[in-house]
């Protein structure tokens, strides 16, 4: 299957209140963590901006999760939900479609978030997205640091930046 | 009640500066530091996460909004997302850019006619800056010349960027000095681009010295009440204040607080308005205000700024830092104090695109490739000096905020000679775009309005009463008992950031105190 079209059925439809899923003190299990794994490493698979597996950034991620579910406001009841939804355009749409469905074509409507996928797209989907591309992605586009990226001590040899050399010649690699 | 040596009101860089260098002296010392705003903690993971993710921090709820201080001027005054009303108070979401007035900004009304002497010059201060710059740890270019200086910067400077390169080259061809702006970052900064809410605490808050003070066993008399405003400033006479009142939001309690020191340390604003709420026998237009020079020559930065347009940006720059690396004082001069002096810097912020938000947007790695080498803005910015007027006023609202201080109105404006003069400053910023080959769009070049964040002048401090609300050692004139440590003590705002000056001020105070204590024990 390889369409423009993103089907989308009954779990994604369905009308609930625009703010976050109310969750506290709810847990979030293994398989359901290692579910929404699988979203995170496809936005690296669909825009092919990571250099190496998105495994590296996997601690990051768990870390992120991790503080999002066990302090409040807790993001569990989102995570919980985005599974459902994932899972019903992988049904519908193909496991490698559904994403490049959900992050190129899906169209969400303006104003709060008031059904499942547009929940799974606000709070799961673009927070993974801003996620990915502070831990790693950005690198893909130019640049040595960016808001968010842990670039390591200002003391290293390396430059934390692309840094200013009065000589045009090496001032021109954005990877230098 | 408890008698305590000091009660310092804030609990922002300068009530916190104070505070440690008393405890230091003698751990023993009794101080309460009342701050009308909550806790929010520092260094905390989910609240890093949410800036990350949602760009939003959790002081964003501090700040004042539109009906908490009105502006009522010719010209508007921009108190909104200035000023932290919390526990650290604006070191919560300062840049830390830290940079030493010049001596001549300490004799503006000499120089020129215009504004205010300080009633200091900059020799008496030039020590505690160094101090200060040690304290903050402030990275800085020892080969720089702008202001005089024994010692060099306790840190090297940030290392400018590639995208600085583009500016610099300008600069030189305009005969502009280019400099490294000096940056309080301590040694453990990770370079996160995330300064206004670091996951680290590698740029100082005066909340993290807070919590090593609390967490001090030594420091047993110490005490911190957030939750709590300052309403009233009580006199026993004229010259002597016999309690605080203040009310704890928490509870509704109101209590009366009294020691031998006071020292308020609250800000622009509230300090100003603090006396001036603090009407009584004594002193019948508000403590410390005889002459009604509270809240009045208020003055900030005009904000300059200058866009530029490259057709492509084939090297793909964009922001890596979350501060500015390229600044100038060249225009931030004794020749330029008449119209107005200036401190030049490239954004930090241009050139910029938001991958994660064309991602969201749909955009196909191709596409995004595309908008990274298309076309780029940068930008130069300036801060103006101001001049305080009398008629530039703060004054106290009826009502309270949602932390129990009295609500503000700010009168600003502008004359026709100092919009004349920010115009003539704006085409220095054009030069510098014109030369590096951008266009500028109608639109690119404007002048912004006056905001909270660099607010001096409402207390300045002066030789005589009729000069000033408080003397050259900061203490109230007619009181004996009574301290003001905020930017509005400040007689004139210079061209640069204030808080490196205003932690000069606090470790100078501290040291008069620690004298005076020594000499009441002889």
């Amino acid at each position: 299957m390889n369409t423009t079209l993103m089907l989308t059925g009954d779990i994604c439809k369905d009308i609930i209140d625009p703010g976050l899923i109310q969750s506290e003190h709810q847990p979030l299990t293994a398989a359901q963590r290692e579910f929404l794994w699988k979203l995170f490493v496809q936005i690296g698979n669909v825009w092919e901006n990571v250099y190496y597996e998105s495994s590296n950034l996997k601690s990051s991620w768990l870390e992120m999760i991790a503080a999002k579910t066990n302090v409040a406001p807790s993001y569990t009841g989102e995570y919980i939900n985005a599974t459902y939804v994932l899972q019903e355009l992988i049904d519908l749409n193909g496991e490698e479609n559904a994403y490049r469905l959900l992050f190129l074509t899906y169209k969400q409507p303006a104003g709060p978030p008031t059904t499942r996928l547009a929940h799974t797209k606000t709070f799961v989907v673009n927070e993974f997205i801003i996620m990915q591309v502070m831990a790693s992605g950005f690198k893909h586009f130019g640049g040595k640091n960016y808001h968010g990226y842990v670039k390591g001590s200002r003391y290293s040899k390396q430059d934390l930046v692309r840094v200013y050399k009065p000589d045009p010649a090496t001032n021109t690699d954005p990877q230098s | 009640m408890k008698n305590y040596d000091y009660i310092i009101v804030g609990s922002g860089v300068a009530g916190v500066t104070i505070a440690k260098r008393l405890l230091a002296h003698n751990p023993l010392t009794a101080i309460l530091m009342l701050e009308a705003g909550p806790v929010i903690p520092s260094k905390d993971r989910r609240a890093w996460w949410d800036y990350i993710t949602l760009n939003r921090t959790p002081y964003d709820y501090t700040y004042d909004k539109k009906w908490e201080a009105k502006s009522v001027g010719t010209t508007n005054w921009l108190s909104e997302g200035a000023r932290v009303k919390a526990v650290g108070g604006s070191t919560m979401h300062w840049g830390a850019w830290s940079l030493r007035f010049k001596p001549e900004d300490f004799q503006l009304h000499t120089n020129t006619g215009e504004g205010a002497d300080w009633p200091i010059s900059y020799d008496d201060l030039e020590a505690y800056y160094q101090q200060a710059e040690e304290y903050l740890a402030v990275c800085g270019d020892e080969d720089e010349e702008w202001s005089p200086r024994s010692k060099p910067y306790p840190m090297p400077p940030f290392e400018w960027t590639a995208t600085d390169g583009l500016m610099i080259k300008a600069f030189e061809e305009m005969g502009i000095k280019p400099g490294k702006m000096p940056l309080a970052r301590y040694r453990k900064c990770f370079t996160t681009g995330t300064c206004k809410y670091c996951p680290f605490g590698s740029r100082f808050s005066a909340v993290d010295i807070l919590t090593e003070l609390l967490e001090n066993k030594k420091y047993l008399n110490f005490t911190l009440r957030p939750n709590t405003p300052v309403r009233k400033i009580n006199c026993e006479s004229r010259d002597k204040i016999a309690s605080i009142e203040c009310l704890n939001n928490l509870t509704g309690e109101v209590s009366f607080e009294k020691a031998s020191h006071y020292i308020i340390c609250s800000g622009s604003y509230e300090t100003p308005k603090l006396l001036m709420n603090s009407k009584n026998e004594f002193w019948k237009n508000g403590v410390g205000n005889d002459e009604d020079l509270c809240g009045r020559f208020i003055i900030s930065h005009s904000m300059l700024k200058v866009r530029g347009r490259f057709p492509e940006n084939k090297e793909r720059w964009f922001q890596e830092y979350d501060f500015p690396t390229l600044m100038s004082r060249s225009y931030d001069t004794p020749e330029r104090q008449k119209i107005g002096k200036i401190l030049l810097f490239r954004d930090r912020v241009q050139p910029n695109q938001n991958i994660a938000s064309l991602m969201i947007a749909g955009k196909t790695c191709d596409e995004i490739d595309a908008i990274m080498t298309g076309p780029m803005t940068i930008e130069i910015q300036a801060f103006m000096e101001e001049k305080g007027k009398h008629e530039n006023h703060l004054r106290i609202m009826e009502g309270t905020d949602r932390f129990g201080l009295p609500l503000t109105e700010i009168s600003f404006s502008r004359t026709e000679e100092e919009n004349a003069n920010a115009e003539e400053n704006l085409d220095i910023l054009k030069q510098v775009i014109l030369k590096m080959g951008c266009t500028i769009n109608p639109g690119d070049a404007r002048i912004d309005d006056p905001g909270a964040h660099h607010t001096t002048g409402t207390c300045r401090m002066g030789k005589t009463a009729a000069d000033g609300v408080t003397d050259e050692n900061l203490k109230v004139h007619g009181i004996s008992n009574l301290y003001l440590c905020s930017n509005g003590v400040f007689p004139t705002g210079s061209a640069v950031n204030p808080t490196l000056t205003l932690t000069a001020l606090s470790i100078r105070l501290s040291d008069l105190l620690i004298q005076q204590s020594n000499l009441s024990k002889l």
